[in-house]
């Protein structure tokens, strides 16, 4: 049985809008995979450690830190704390927005899992202070999953920039002490009050004082 | 063409003991000079890992644990084509360590001695165990307690991995994994 040409229309028609469909939803699906991707990518890490200075900033876009006196601020995510991370490369950050791939795990060095850990302290020790450190980085002793940044160098300053996006350590009140002179060395990472670790600040450059760690979330 | 991972070198804690755990069962050590061990690698060392738990381990097989990264609390990841040497540090060599464990070239692994007032033994064709005392002594052996591993890459520093087991807590007690495969 052949059609007629009326039908032959009919056909072509409803294939022609079968494939424009297929086309538009498909370009649909693909932006929408981007967004939820990128949303996910920029969301997990809430607090950055950038070496060279000593800067810690709230990595999360929807993040700022918030100042609980001149010695200790916080942030507050809305996720707990899945892992601790020393990336490969440390890739020159000096403003606000989120830079680098933070959120692969195919570009990290060091991998600490702190997933399990009821309680968490991260201390930043520079060459100058090698026996003590300068900052320490702690879990909630509330249990909600607020991150504490505390000065432990009783000669340090923390200073916020106006975003409060970014928090530098320093040897004067302005923070401004001339490049090299904070020379970050190494984190030490307690678990549950135990010692399981300590990182060196290190990047494939293989300078030391140069590092990106990363604390990522769930 | 990818392989499905290995561990050819495992640190056992609470004495000190280094373990063949690859999964061939043939792998082993073989002894060099005084106070060295070597094996090979059928693949590159693409990670150290300290893992969470340190099972009981007493004989030469292989852990299928030790393969998986959902169970590693520290891991250092090594660049293809990068040197590394891991220092092994016991309750009586704080300042200095006691052995060392050491790529070597076609993806070889050197074991070698550092305390030179400690020892080597071998356990079995698949565990060196490391004394404090020139020679096998049951206390040497038994004193002989893990307390860091301090790993470099290139001749730098990347990390240091405590010895802790998170269930019990208790210094000394730890196992580390060199793996042979990149963590996906």
């Amino acid at each position: 049985m052949t059609m007629t040409f009326e039908e032959r229309k009919a056909v072509t028609q409803r294939l022609v809008l079968v494939g424009i469909s297929t086309f538009i939803l498909g370009t649909l699906a693909v932006v929408v995979f981007r967004a939820l991707f990128a949303a996910a990518g920029s969301g997990d890490t809430p607090v950055i450690i950038i070496g060279g200075s000593l800067t810690f900033k709230a990595g999360d876009k929807s993040l700022a830190w918030t100042s609980d006196s001149a010695t200790q601020y916080h942030v507050s995510p809305t996720y707990a704390l899945a892992a601790l991370v020393v990336k490969a490369k440390s890739a020159p950050d000096t403003g606000d927005a989120p830079v680098g791939d933070d959120s692969s795990t195919k570009t990290d060095r060091l991998v600490v899992d702190l997933s399990g850990a009821t309680s968490w302290e991260i201390d930043e020790f520079t060459k100058a202070s090698d026996a003590s450190p300068v900052v320490a980085i702690t879990s909630s002793p509330s249990g909600n999953n607020n991150i504490n940044l505390i000065l432990k160098d009783q000669n340090g300053f923390l200073c916020a920039n106006k975003s409060m996006k970014r928090i530098t350590y320093g040897l004067n009140q302005n923070c401004s002490d001339p490049q090299n002179t904070i020379s970050f060395a190494k984190v030490s990472v307690s678990v549950n009050n135990q010692e399981i670790g300590i990182l060196d600040c290190i990047d494939q450059n293989n300078n030391p004082g140069i590092c990106r760690i990363v604390f990522r979330g769930n | 063409m990818g392989h499905s991972g290995d561990t050819p070198v495992v640190i056992i804690g609470g004495s000190v003991t280094v373990k063949h755990g690859s999964k061939d069962m043939a792998q082993t050590w073989h002894s060099r000079h005084s106070g060295e061990y070597h094996t090979a690698s059928t693949h590159p060392i693409a990670s150290i890992a300290l893992k969470k738990h340190a099972l009981p381990d007493h004989d030469d097989d292989h852990r299928a644990d030790d393969l998986d990264p959902d169970t590693d609390l520290e891991r250092i990841d090594i660049p293809s084509a990068a040197s590394w040497k891991v220092d092994i540090y016991d309750q009586n060599s704080d300042k200095a360590s006691a052995i060392s464990i050491a790529s070597t070239t076609s993806r070889g692994v050197l074991l070698t001695l550092e305390n030179e007032a400690g020892s080597l033994h071998q356990d079995s064709m698949r565990r060196i165990a490391y004394s404090i005392h020139p020679t096998r002594t049951e206390a040497g052996l038994k004193d002989a307690t893990l307390t860091k591993a301090v790993v470099s890459v290139d001749g730098k520093i990347a990390g240091t991995l405590s010895s802790i087991d998170l269930k019990s807590n208790t210094p000394g007690i730890c196992r580390i994994v060199f793996r042979s495969a990149p963590v996906s």
